[in-house]
């Protein structure tokens, strides 16, 4: 069902007729984020281009009674910007301004439709960057990461976005306009900017961020440790953290990955390796190479077979391009894939990554790893085919198991994609109900209507579409469904296609 | 006259909360009662049995909660109850080479006072605050539950962060009762350069230091750095293997012309212990207090600044008085300024004093220490973060029944 014509009108008159849709191409593109296991169409999309624009939309949808979700680049895992229960979108893509950089304060101040990349480019050439790196870096929007509060390789000596970021301007579901922090490190008062990073949209509509920015490292070292065993890769990763040293990065890819990679981007991983580890320091040139040593001994100590060293910036560009683009890799391997992204004690590793492979074999499915090791960050891709319906359920079936284990390990269920859609489920097997009444009113605090981004995060139920086991099918109300369907296009193979993750 | 409770167990915290639930009797949360709260009892000795009488409100006392909850190592975790103080923490840590890489005040603070007050100090920007260590955390609620967020891993997305929500909540928001934090390895053989200087020509130095993007971890100047001089005395701390050590320490005197001496930190050379050493992870301040003899009601104020409003030339000097001591930590930054008066209107007169250049560098204010009758009135403003209205209502909203007494949030907002 689209716009009511009044709401429609009064859309359009905030933000200009090219700026509200709901035809049915749109509604479609817009029925899910990056993972598309879990897809319902927005009632409409609309694309306010300024803080004034989105006020008054938010206010009239508040007036109206009508639900909403902001949308970064729809590149988020945990279906958090799928629009439950006939939600608007509010696109944030025109919020791409970079308003100030202050290299004093070191701060870089972003509209939240910056792509993640953007920021560390713009500031490159002063020899800065924005640390928080997620794989989808090159797409990701700055607002999404800090609904999110998104990682990367990287994170495991910097920190992730919450560390990262200084201030924020935001809508709150009413329409007011906030703003907390600044260019201060520290304020009087809690930390309200530690409460709104990685609320998945669910408490405001982000409309600026002062991000921090991070001296470029002089030098960086970047070592690749082949293992004969995931498990013995993963003896590496606490064995050097134990010894004191906190590298900037710990990535481990197992054979299935480096199988993958090496048949599209070649970074030369040793094909008979069943693991290798990535290892990054970054530091001045002085001292690094002694550190770098260390490391490489540690490697061989805990059982390295072979330890290469980048010998200069075009290889370790191919390594982690290699590592970053992973995912998409696993495409040759298998018509889809399904991430996780469990986080346990770092030293569980090699018990845990065991379990892993045990659970996907129960299930026939192949269960490959790369993940940030030195957080201890899992990231099991459970490779599957979408034309198959039992093979989807017992993905589905694999991928909680894991997080399972996860959480009996004394880990949790996310450590950067968030909860979103597909694990506020399992939000009952990590908290208490206590705790969980404890979160939501926190959400009824900044959302008492609930109808900012409804459904997310806890284990309510909602009329979100869960196409688990028959992918293809267009949720029922669909704006599809008794339209024109003449595209010529196969809907469900279209969104397997375009994401490269699953359906 | 009111009492302190000092409960030996969370449920017994727990069941006292719920009694003043119901009564909907007002009380402050403390912990060793080692800071200053504005308009309360004046910071003293700990409260060793309990029963104590103390002016209105009454007071919860956490510091005898004391466990460990645990201590992985190999993971670099570690929880504890909120009672525990930094120094015992700090002790348990440094028995495996770690560290928690915070600046608490005062030794024997407890680590949940620290954490809701938001200590911070020299190492804030190099090495973070409690924002960028704290895990997990367990909390009586305004409903009397026991709740928990976070937990045991370094990176975790599960739900809202209320972790951070209590850091600096000033005990406004809930009773902490224990805190799970990320640890680091001490820092390797560190060391620090030092310098007199007649005047705040240091903080040009340190501008041409923090634009050459040295990794230093931690800068302090002070002044006067001798009783009765106006010199001020400028540390730069660092640490790592011996090759990067000389690195920095040649970039640091190319900068300062040769000028600087260096200390190995935790020691004791000529005087200068009170430089941050090892202390700066355990208590900061007591030596700077003790160096400057200040009287048990001195105005301590810090100011929460920007770094470019902390290394503009003329700021400091158009503060520096006779009669005030000043502690810069010029990135990140903070300005803490020491008044050696216990008279209120001789303290209200510089607070006041202070304002039009607080205004101009967007500076906010958190009392350290002060004459018994100041309080947020004479802060104003300035005691207001962004968003305080915000943070008011979301007081009122998880302490409906307002037994949580934290004056903070009663603030007129401006």
């Amino acid at each position: 069902m689209p716009f009511a014509k009044p709401v429609r009108q009064e859309l359009a008159r905030i933000c200009g007729k090219e700026w509200v849709k709901d035809d049915a191409i749109t509604l479609y593109a817009y029925r899910s984020d990056g993972l598309t296991l879990y897809t319902a169409p927005p009632l409409g999309v609309v694309y306010p281009g300024s803080t004034g624009e989105l006020v008054q939309v938010v206010k009239l949808f508040h007036r109206e009674q009508i639900s909403f979700l902001p949308r970064g680049a729809g590149t988020g895992l945990s279906g958090g910007a799928v629009p439950c229960e006939g939600s608007v979108i509010i696109e944030m893509a025109r919020f791409k301004e970079i308003h100030e950089v202050d290299f004093v304060n070191r701060t870089i101040t972003v509209g939240p439709g910056v792509v993640n990349l953007r920021i560390s480019e713009h500031v490159k050439p002063h020899g800065y960057h924005f640390v928080p790196d997620p794989s989808s870096q090159k797409a990701c929007t700055i607002g999404g990461n800090v609904s999110e509060n998104s990682g990367g390789p990287h994170t495991l000596k910097y920190g992730v976005t919450v560390n990262h970021v200084l201030g924020l301007e935001l809508v709150l579901p009413d329409g007011e306009l906030v703003e907390f922090g600044g260019k201060h490190h520290n304020l009087p008062g809690p930390d309200m900017l530690g409460l709104l990073i990685g609320s998945e949209g669910t408490f405001g509509i982000i409309t600026k961020i002062v991000c921090r920015l991070t001296p470029n490292p002089e030098k960086a070292v970047t070592l690749l440790g082949v293992f004969d065993s995931v498990r013995g890769a993963c003896d590496a990763v606490s064995g050097i953290i134990r010894n004191g040293t906190i590298p900037a990065a710990m990535e481990l890819i197992d054979k299935t990955v480096i199988r993958a990679v090496e048949a599209t981007l070649k970074p030369g991983f040793p094909q008979d390796a069943e693991a290798v580890l990535i290892v990054e320091l970054e530091d001045l040139e002085d001292g690094i190479g002694e550190d770098a040593e260390l490391v490489e001994r540690l490697l061989r100590e805990n059982g390295a077979q072979d330890v290469k060293r980048a010998k200069d910036d075009a290889e370790r560009t191919r390594i982690w391009r290699a590592r970053k683009e992973s995912f998409g890799a696993i495409g040759q391997l298998s018509p889809s894939y399904y991430v996780q992204d469990g986080v346990i004690p770092r030293s569980k590793l090699p018990e845990v990554v065991d379990q892993i492979a045990a659970i996907g074999q129960k299930y026939n499915l192949t269960v490959a790893n790369v993940f940030h090791a030195g957080d201890g960050n899992l990231h099991p891709l459970i490779l599957f085919d979408y034309e198959d319906a039992e093979q989807v359920e017992n993905t589905h079936k694999v991928g909680e198991e894991i997080l399972k284990v996860c959480i009996g390990y004394g880990g949790t269920l996310s450590g950067e994609h968030g909860i979103g859609l597909e694990k506020r489920k399992l939000m009952g097997e990590l908290y208490s109900e206590a705790d969980l009444e404890n979160m939501q009113n926190l959400r009824a605090f900044f959302n008492p209507d609930g109808r900012l981004n409804p459904a997310k995060i806890f284990p309510t139920p909602s009329r979100c579409a869960e196409t688990k086991g028959v992918s293809s099918q267009i949720p029922a109300g669909s704006p599809l469904v008794g339209k024109d369907e003449s595209d010529g296009l196969d809907h469900a193979k279209l969104v397997a296609h375009k994401s490269g993750i699953a359906v | 006259m009111k009492h302190v409770f000092l409960p030996e167990t969370i449920e017994d915290a727990q069941a006292w909360l719920r009694e003043r639930l119901a009564a909907q009797q007002p009380f402050a949360v403390r912990g060793a009662n080692s800071r200053f709260h504005p308009q309360e009892i004046p910071p003293g000795p700990p409260f060793p049995k309990g029963g104590d009488e103390v002016a209105t409100p009454e007071i919860l006392s956490t510091a005898k909660l004391t466990r460990t909850n645990f201590f992985d190592p190999d993971d670099m975790v570690v929880g504890v109850e909120a009672g525990m103080t930094v120094a015992a923490l700090q002790a348990l840590l440094a028995e495996q080479g770690m560290v928690l890489p915070v600046n608490p005040w005062f030794a024997e603070s407890t680590i949940g006072a620290a954490f809701a007050c938001n200590d911070n100090g020299p190492n804030r920007l190099n090495m973070g605050g409690f924002r960028d260590c704290v895990i997990g955390i367990e909390y009586l609620n305004g409903n009397g539950e026991r709740v928990h967020a976070g937990g045991k891993v370094v990176k975790n997305v599960s739900g809202y962060d209320l972790c951070r929500m209590q850091i600096g909540s000033l005990g406004g928001l809930g009773v902490i009762t224990a805190l799970n934090f990320k640890v680091m390895p001490q820092p390797v053989a560190p060391h620090g350069l030092y310098g007199h200087f007649p005047d705040s020509t240091w903080q040009q130095r340190v501008a041409e230091l923090h634009s050459a993007r040295i990794p230093v971890d931690w800068i302090q100047a002070f002044a006067p750095a001798e009783s009765g001089s106006m010199d001020w005395l400028l540390g730069i701390g660092f640490s790592g293997n011996a090759a990067r050590q000389q690195r920095i320490e040649r970039e640091i005197q190319t900068i300062y012309r040769g000028d600087l001496q260096l200390v190995a930190a935790g020691e004791t050379p000529l005087g200068l212990s009170f430089l941050p050493g090892t202390d700066r992870f355990t208590g900061w301040v007591p030596k700077l207090r003790q160096l400057w003899k200040l009287p048990a009601q001195h105005l301590h104020l810090m100011t929460l600044l920007t770094t470019s409003a902390a290394l503009h030339p003329t700021h400091l000097e158009s503060i520096r008085s006779e009669q005030t001591r000043m502690v810069v930590h010029p990135i990140g930054a903070d300005l803490h300024c020491f008044l050696d008066s216990e008279d209120a209107t001789t303290q209200r007169e510089f607070i006041a004093s202070l304002q039009p250049m607080l205004r101009q560098m967007q500076a906010k204010l958190v009392l350290g220490n002060a004459a018994s009758a100041i309080g947020y009135s004479d802060l104003g403003e300035f005691a207001q973060p962004p968003g305080y209205a915000l943070v008011q209502r979301l007081k009122r909203h998880l302490d409906p029944a307002g037994v949580f007494h934290a004056p903070f949030y009663e603030q007129p907002s401006t």
